[in-house]
């Protein structure tokens, strides 16, 4: 039996500084004022049924009818994280250029504009998961290591710490690993 | 490390300064690219043939204040900040002064939009980059010969992604711009695209961003996945945003750092001139004191020093 092959992609939603907003001002003072710019929280309204609308709607533009019947049909978002704004696809193997391409295009959710980075593209859910994990874990190492001469540390440190435990394949010891590394 | 050789400056003339809402948006534009990976990043001040350059005031010839912008982003180390130059021709007789220019900018680019011009810069002009208005239509078509010699010559060609970006139609509907207008300038993004690919055989390609603002970042991994499935050679992507300008770089700051491209001063023994300008002083090109060492500073002179003495 040959089973169907599927790519999963690791991406995760970046928040740039706005024109005029205050964020504009502070944004480019050090690297942890960016870092904690872009890696923000999303808002309750992204959910992965409208990450997966939009991404449809963004393959029907570029890719036209053909694309919208070969790669949008078997995409699905597997996981998405609102705390950590990280999400996983899933969708067929040969389809893969075509949706990382409108992924890459996406620039608005929900009248919010956004920049989606894909980090990682694998044959496994398992190996997003691990790489994520590894990436979350650089992000608070680094954080943590520009912070500490300054005590106002973001509630996103808090909520990334959280949010990194994936929930994908019931993996729970990875919150103790990452509490671990901090301290 | 990753090159993103085009991040214009706010201001195409040289009777206006930036504001500073202007260049806080650069700023963070930098900074933007700079957290997606890129190391090396060149601000692109872009003119038109007919601004006249003020040829005999060297000083001014360079109005982007790459010191002050170095010391604002002092708080990130790895990144590096070069200037390039962008002309735009039509007419290639009315090109003058090119080599007081090149003195002043890291990278040197033409924007030919004849033919005729395009021809000029592969044969005659010492440049680094040619870089074409991908959002309108070529007024001519490119043919392999052309861009192949240019490609031998060691000039490279640029991609800029920013005309994609720049709002997306049926996602976002822009009030400012109609949407007719926006799809066109995809349309042909694309169709110039397909048109530089075929010709330079995906050789001598760079890729950059253009980015006005924070939001048209890009992943480059991700650009150049959108890029494969237009055709662009898989086994060749990867060197469009890390050998390709790199070699641009070194070869626009080999023209100011060497004697006749071939012989460079460098007394750093564990960094690399080219791609590092962290001790840069600021009219580097005329002034070679920095890169010149008293004996005292090595040990081998020191060692000489000594033995002639006795």
């Amino acid at each position: 039996m040959v089973r169907i092959k599927h790519r999963y992609i690791l991406f995760e939603v970046l928040y740039p500084p706005t024109k005029s907003g205050e964020d504009s001002e502070t944004f480019s003072n050090s690297q942890v004022d960016a870092l904690l710019t872009l890696h923000q929280s999303s808002p309750s309204t992204i959910n992965g049924k409208l990450i997966v609308s939009i991404l449809r709607k963004s393959i029907q533009t570029y890719y036209g009818d053909q694309g919208a019947g070969t790669a949008a049909v078997s995409t699905i978002v597997k996981y998405w994280s609102n705390k950590t704004s990280t999400g996983i696809i899933r969708c067929d193997r040969s389809a893969v250029q075509m949706v990382v391409g409108a992924l890459t295009l996406i620039d608005k959710l929900d009248n919010q504009n956004i920049i989606i980075r894909c980090t990682h593209i694998s044959g496994t859910i398992h190996k997003c998961e691990e790489y994520s994990i590894r990436k979350s874990k650089e992000l608070i190492r680094l954080i943590n290591k520009q912070t500490s001469k300054q005590k106002n540390v973001s509630n996103f440190l808090q909520s990334l710490q959280e949010g990194t435990n994936i929930n994908v394949s019931d993996k729970d010891d990875d919150d103790d690993d990452i509490q671990g590394d901090d301290e | 490390m990753l090159y993103d050789l085009n991040v214009p400056w706010p201001v195409n003339n040289y009777h206006t300064k930036p504001n500073q809402n202007e260049l806080n948006n650069l700023k963070n534009t930098i900074v933007t690219l700079h957290t997606l990976g890129y190391t090396h990043i060149a601000i692109n001040f872009q003119i038109n043939e007919s601004i006249k350059v003020p040829l005999n005031q060297t000083q001014l010839i360079n109005p982007i204040d790459i010191d002050l912008l170095k010391l604002e982003l002092s708080k990130f180390p790895s990144l590096k900040l070069f200037t390039r130059i962008t002309i735009v021709i039509y007419d290639p007789a009315k090109l003058q002064g090119l080599t007081k220019i090149q003195s002043q900018f890291d990278i040197l680019a033409i924007q030919p939009l004849t033919e005729k011009a395009l021809q000029m810069c592969v044969t005659n002009l010492d440049i680094d980059l040619i870089s074409f208005n991908l959002g309108s239509k070529l007024a001519f078509y490119l043919k392999h010969k052309t861009i192949g010699s240019a490609v031998d010559k060691g000039i490279k060609f640029e991609i800029c992604y920013n005309h994609l970006i720049s709002g997306s139609i049926g996602i976002t509907n822009s009030a400012t711009n109609p949407v007719e207008n926006l799809a066109f300038v995809k349309k042909n993004f694309f169709n110039n695209v397909l048109q530089l690919i075929r010709s330079s055989r995906s050789k001598g390609i760079i890729i950059s961003s253009g980015a006005n603002l924070p939001l048209q970042a890009r992943n480059s991994e991700d650009i150049l996945i959108l890029l494969k499935t237009l055709g662009l050679d898989q086994s060749r992507a990867k060197g469009c945003i890390t050998v390709n300008p790199e070699r641009v770089l070194v070869n626009g700051r080999l023209r100011i750092k060497s004697f006749k491209q071939t012989i460079l001063v460098d007394n750093s023994s564990s960094s690399n001139t080219l791609t590092n300008n962290d001790k840069e002083d600021p009219n580097k090109k005329s002034d070679a004191n920095v890169y010149k060492k008293r004996l005292d500073d090595s040990s081998s002179g020191r060692l000489l020093k000594k033995q002639r003495k006795n």
